[in-house]
């Protein structure tokens, strides 16, 4: 009897203190809706473009990231604001239906007025945070984007070559395991490349999947539930691709115009067509208007900038291209073939989220009336992907919208003059992350751990860094230990576990320059990195996060510590993609493989 | 039909049960005090008594339902708390109700898989009466035919000791009599069986020896012969003005007492006692004649002592 | 002191596996044939994800619902079978002497528990397949076969507490009765943590308050699994459930033996 009174007081105190801690971090930070959004508003007496029809004049009601009432008389309280729509539009959020993301992508995207982008091949570790964030209606600064991963591709073929190393396909019996393994990864759909590149230098000049395999491709994607979509240049191509039964096609072809055939077979299909006028344009030699628009150019960054004036590689410049393009989506659109906006962003001529715009206007021009375009890139890829809670303005569905002026119903350039943007009904900032460096970097040891505790030169210090941000699981603590290299005082011991399932698990060590986290210090002088360390036979990454956002990719490089000291020097410029003058933070971590890590480092100096 | 031929069947002599100066209280009230009671093979042991005298605790104590606070409770030389020690014994309870949705034969089947050898199925069902309705679920069965399967159980496991509570309370006079024949039929093979019942013709029919119980205490052990002898008659009760000491002389007299005036007579004649009481006192008044009840019966086995004392079962050999 | 009656030495012993088996075969055949469990334990959960899940529109903003829901409705589903089962089951028996007659019999205590448990669980399997059919089927929810396998493994390993809190309501009270103590805990309890809608939808005082709640911890674990939910502490919610599981455990003990 003693004994159950004991586990009786023990298990109601234990209850009482694990009850207790998760009240303390309140239960609603462990669901996707994450703080209670307190942003409400009202639009008001906007023209609306609804994602299919248009509302002449009607306010929307925004609470909580959602859509909560549509109409013409809502009743307001006085304690909402009020955003007046008077002469103005309200669309639903854009959305880009081929692009390639990484790093500042989706930011990029998010500042025009794009605020959902389906990429068409890119790097699959990204998937799984890409899925958290789309279900998420917490406020952000990027676009919300569904991927393909890895595009499926013959050896060598279209894909194999931006150094990315990826599984690729050459039999037709490779097809169901491969297209698992995306699915594993988290594909939502599937792309299949069919690119020879004979439409640009009129010879087979790479190397492409055939017949049989793409077609096993597009039945085992079907098989495992998800879509196919193809990338495929050539007319013939494409129609041999519509027997094969894929969803749609993430280019309009460009040797020739859409014949009879193809759309009979596209209506009978009912397959779907990207039309990606603004990158076949740049194949063709044009020249975008976006970077001299007025109303455009002051958010542009430096990256948007410089893939919105650079010029494709391959081939010579052909009008032919565009021209048949145009000619395509001309008669498709005639013959009620469905159309997406999307501009293949970032390729050449190109850049996420304003090249959009320039998209829309492409349509038009083939024949689209502007509400049409419209559509094209609001309710129609959101209906074609299965986008449930966007792509319309509508009672509960996610509130991301764009609020331009003037009438794009009317004139499709009005897309531009941005008034404002709302995703997941936050309010999102355009400007650019002006940042420059306001400190040089004063060389020398930015970490001897000689002193009692941790200190360093800079004043922010040394910090831990997991990847618990991205939903990962690793651990690490930063201690300070007795004898460090060559008989220094101290070192600083790293060590932690790396634990499996994250998609890129990290956890380490990082220094900090400037005067704040991650402020930008101006080390254009520096050489050198170099510094100390003792490990465990793990290989570790040393980082230097740069450039003008804080939050983009770190370049990286690997050391391999042995169980005795050594010195490691890296040539700051070996960093790949490093900016030095506008240095933030150099990090050193762990990464895979599971399991627990320990390396110490001393004498760390930027010379 | 009591007396019969016994079987003598060469067994170890130790009780099969045996509580030994056993009590047990709940909170004030003292359900059984410092109580012996023994069970050997091959007989039947009737234990009396009306409710609350402590029968139900003395089963609860035997087949480990329930602890002894003092004293020593031992089934088969073991504690039977301890479920193994239960392989031992069969028992009938009192108003129980089976998960009606299983049928006849499942519970069968179902409670004979507890014990180590037990009786084909077949046997068991035939034994209780129950072959027929076998596959019938326990819902639909009448009051009779659910004891009947609640019987089944309890022999089931072909164990050398049976408990069986009140077993035939609400059955007709007829199936009343089959259990009586199978009951007699267990003992004769060599069955140790508790039987716990209010009616003296039961005990009477099957009993070998006889436990009263009454607040707890063991008031009486004795055959039915005895059980037979002190419950004949009748007592007879009068404000008389005939000094006790002559009533006492009558030949149709047993036990005189009195008490604030009123005489009790005990007598095998009743009607010849009232016919001298009546002709010798013409002013009689009050006059009550009624049976004995259980408790007088055996309150007159009572030596003056007080002491219970265990008839050896040499009288049956 | 005492040796062991030669009679009972000589008896043998029955095969223990076999006595455990037949027990939680016998329990979960009375069951089956018992429409008044079975249907509505089988039903229910269904009936309801198909009509909040797949049948009536409405979109949740980020959510995926029918996703959201397999994990809750899992959690409710799973919860059913377990609180009627030792709840109503054990306060039935123990009214109807049923209990008693187990109690008196060389029945091992273990076999009693082993078989309500086993029913559970495969009442519990069965409705998480039917959900899992409709959710997947017909629902367009789209889960790894990992990712079903070890949610079905969360949701049949938290069974337990809710096994033990019916095994300590059907100590409190008998018969029918335990019918509607049950029925007032499990649904208001499954409400308020959110199995039914996602608790944005609810006051900030019941979201405060969901801690309390052995379903939502079950239920957070679940969505974190199915990927619906991210930080999930694991840890803090099995160790909470385990301590409730504990703590019901022993007031049951407790009760049983002064019984």
């Amino acid at each position: 009897m003693k004994i159950l009174h004991a586990v009786i007081a023990v298990s109601v105190m234990a209850l009482a203190s694990m009850m207790y801690s998760l009240t303390a971090s309140p239960p609603e930070k462990d669901g996707p809706v994450a703080a209670p959004a307190a942003e409400e508003f009202i639009i008001r007496d906007a023209r609306i473009f609804d994602g299919e029809k248009v509302l002449p004049r009607a306010s929307v009601h925004v609470r909580d990231g959602l859509i909560v009432a549509v109409g013409v008389d809502i009743p307001v309280s006085k304690d909402i604001e009020v955003i007046e729509g008077a002469g103005r539009t309200l669309l639903p959020g854009l959305i880009d239906a081929h692009v390639h993301t990484w790093g500042d992508a989706r930011r990029d995207a998010l500042r025009f007025g794009v605020t959902t982008e389906l990429d068409m091949f890119s790097a699959h570790q990204q998937l799984a945070a890409a899925k958290l964030e789309r279900t998420s209606l917490a406020a952000t600064d990027q676009a919300d984007s569904w991927s393909a991963g890895t595009l499926a591709t013959a050896p060598g073929g279209h894909g194999t070559q931006y150094g990315m190393d990826i599984p690729t396909v050459s039999a037709p019996e490779q097809a169901s395991a491969w297209v698992a393994a995306r699915k594993a990864e988290g594909s939502d759909y599937i792309k299949i490349v069919r690119e020879d590149l004979h439409v640009y230098t009129g010879k087979q000049d790479m190397p492409t999947l055939d017949d049989a395999t793409a077609a096993a491709l597009v039945r085992a994607a079907h098989d495992q539930g998800l879509r196919a979509v193809v990338h495929a240049s050539a007319q013939a191509s494409a129609r041999q691709v519509l027997r094969d039964g894929a969803d749609g096609l993430v280019h309009v072809f460009q040797d020739a115009p859409a014949d009879d055939d193809f759309i009979a077979l596209a209506r009978e299909r009912k397959t779907f067509v990207v039309a990606t006028l603004s990158v076949i344009a740049g194949f063709a030699g044009e020249r975008q208007t976006l970077s001299d628009d007025t109303r455009l150019v002051a958010f542009l960054s430096q990256g948007q900038k410089q893939t919105l004036q650079s010029r494709m590689a391959v081939g010579h410049a052909n009008p032919a291209l565009i021209a048949n393009a145009r000619e395509s989506v001309r008669r498709l659109h005639a013959a009620g073939v469905t159309l997406l906006a999307g501009t293949d962003a970032p390729n050449p001529n190109t850049a996420h989220g304003v090249s959009l715009h320039q998209e829309l206007e492409e349509l038009v021009r083939a024949g689209l009336s502007p509400q049409e375009s419209l559509a094209a890139a609001t309710s129609i890829p959101a209906k074609v992907f299965s986008l449930q809670d966007r792509g319309r303005i509508g009672v509960g569905l996610r509130a991301d919208l764009l609020l331009v002026e003037g009438d794009p119903t009317v004139d499709i350039t009005a897309t531009r003059a941005i008034a404002g943007i709302w995703k997941n009904g936050h309010r999102v900032d355009r400007s650019l992350a002006a940042d420059k460096a306001t400190m040089t970097l004063r060389k020398g040891i930015v970490g001897d751990f000689d002193a009692e505790t941790l200190d360093s030169t800079g004043k922010s210090g040394w910090l831990a860094t997991t990847d618990k941000m991205m939903g990962g699981a690793s651990t690490v603590e930063l201690s300070r230990i007795a004898n460090g290299a060559d008989g220094s005082a101290g070192a600083l011991r790293i060590s932690g576990e790396i634990a499996g399932g994250a998609v890129w698990p990290w956890a380490g060590a990082m220094y900090s320059p400037g005067a704040t986290a991650m402020a930008p210090v101006d080390a254009g002088t520096a050489t050198e990195l170099v510094l100390h360390a003792r490990g465990d036979g793990r290989e570790y990454s040393v980082m230097l996060f740069s450039g003008a956002q804080a939050r983009s990719m770190p370049a990286m490089l690997v050391i391999h510590p042995t169980a005795q000291w050594s010195e490691f020097r890296l040539k700051l410029d070996d960093f790949p993609g490093a900016d030095k003058t506008m240095l933030r933070a150099v990090g050193f971590t762990a990464g895979a493989p599971a399991g627990p890590f320990q390396v110490d480092i001393d004498a760390v100096e930027i010379r | 039909m009591s007396l019969h031929e016994k079987k003598i069947v060469p067994l170890d002599s130790r009780p099969l049960a045996s509580l030994r100066k056993a009590s047990k209280r709940y909170g004030k009230l003292v359900a059984l005090d410092a109580i012996d009671l023994e069970v050997r093979a091959g007989e039947v042991l009737a234990v009396l008594g009306a409710n609350g005298a402590g029968k139900s605790t003395a089963l609860g104590l035997l087949t480990g339902r329930l602890g002894a606070d003092a004293g020593e409770v031992e089934l088969f030389g073991s504690d039977p708390r301890d479920p193994a020690t239960r392989r031992g014994i069969g028992v009938m309870l009192q108003e129980v109700s089976l998960p009606d949705t299983l049928r006849v034969a499942e519970h069968v089947r179902l409670y004979s898989g507890y014990y180590p050898k037990p009786r084909p199925l077949a046997e068991t069902l035939a034994l209780a009466g129950i072959s027929d309705i076998a596959k019938r679920s326990y819902a639909e069965l009448s009051g009779g035919q659910q004891r009947r399967v609640q019987f089944a159980m309890a022999i089931c496991g072909r164990t050398p000791l049976l408990f069986v509570d009140e077993p035939t309370v609400g059955l007709d006079v007829e199936s009343r009599r089959n259990f009586w024949r199978v009951l007699r039929q267990l003992r004769d093979e060599g069955t140790g069986i508790v039987l716990t019942t209010h009616y003296l013709e039961e005990a009477d029919a099957l009993a070998d020896r006889v436990v009263l119980l009454a607040g707890g205490r063991v008031l009486a052990e004795d055959t039915p012969t005895g059980i037979k002898s002190r419950a004949a008659g009748k007592r007879v009760r009068a404000r008389s003005d005939i000094p006790v000491a002559q009533i006492e002389q009558w030949p149709e007299a047993g036990k005189v007492q009195t008490s604030e005036g009123v005489v009790e007579v005990r007598s095998a004649d009743v009607e010849g006692l009232l016919r001298r009481w009546l002709a010798a006192d013409a002013a009689l008044r009050d006059l009550e004649v009624r049976s004995l009840n259980l408790e007088e019966a055996f309150l007159s086995l009572t030596a003056p002592n007080a002491q219970a004392a265990t008839i050896a079962t040499e009288e049956f050999a | 002191m005492s040796t062991t009656h030669p009679l009972l030495a000589t008896m043998g012993r029955p095969s223990m596996l076999r006595i455990y088996l037949v027990e939680a075969g016998y329990e979960l055949l009375r069951l089956l044939r018992t429409p008044a469990f079975a249907a509505p334990t089988l039903a229910f959960p269904l009936v309801f994800y198909v009509m909040f899940a797949i049948v009536l529109p409405g979109q949740w903003g980020g959510f995926q619902k029918a996703t959201y829901l397999l994990a809750t409705y899992g959690v409710f589903g799973i919860i059913g079978p377990s609180l009627f089962g030792f709840g109503v089951g054990l306060a039935m028996e123990r009214q109807q002497g049923w209990l008693e007659l187990k109690r008196v019999s060389p029945m091992p205590t273990g076999a009693y528990f082993f078989a309500k448990i086993v029913m559970s669980l495969t009442f519990a399997l069965a409705v998480l397949l039917l959900l899992s059919i409709a959710a997947i089927g017909f629902g367009g929810v789209h889960i790894s076969v990992g990712t079903w396998l070890l949610l079905v493994a969360t949701l049949l390993l938290g069974t337990l507490p809710f096994c033990a809190l019916g095994l300590w309501i059907g100590t409190l009270v008998k018969g029918q009765a335990a019918v509607a103590v049950v029925n007032l805990i499990y649904l208001p309890m499954s409400v308020l943590s959110g199995l039914w809608m996602p608790l944005f939808v609810f006051p900030a005082v019941v979201q405060k308050l969901a801690v309390i709640w052995p379903s939502w911890h079950l239920a957070q674990m679940a969505l974190g699994v199915i990927g619906q939910v991210e930080h999930v502490r694991y840890g803090l919610h099995a160790g909470v459930l385990l301590a409730m599981t504990a703590l019901f455990l022993s007031l049951a003990a407790l009760r049983l033996r002064s019984n």
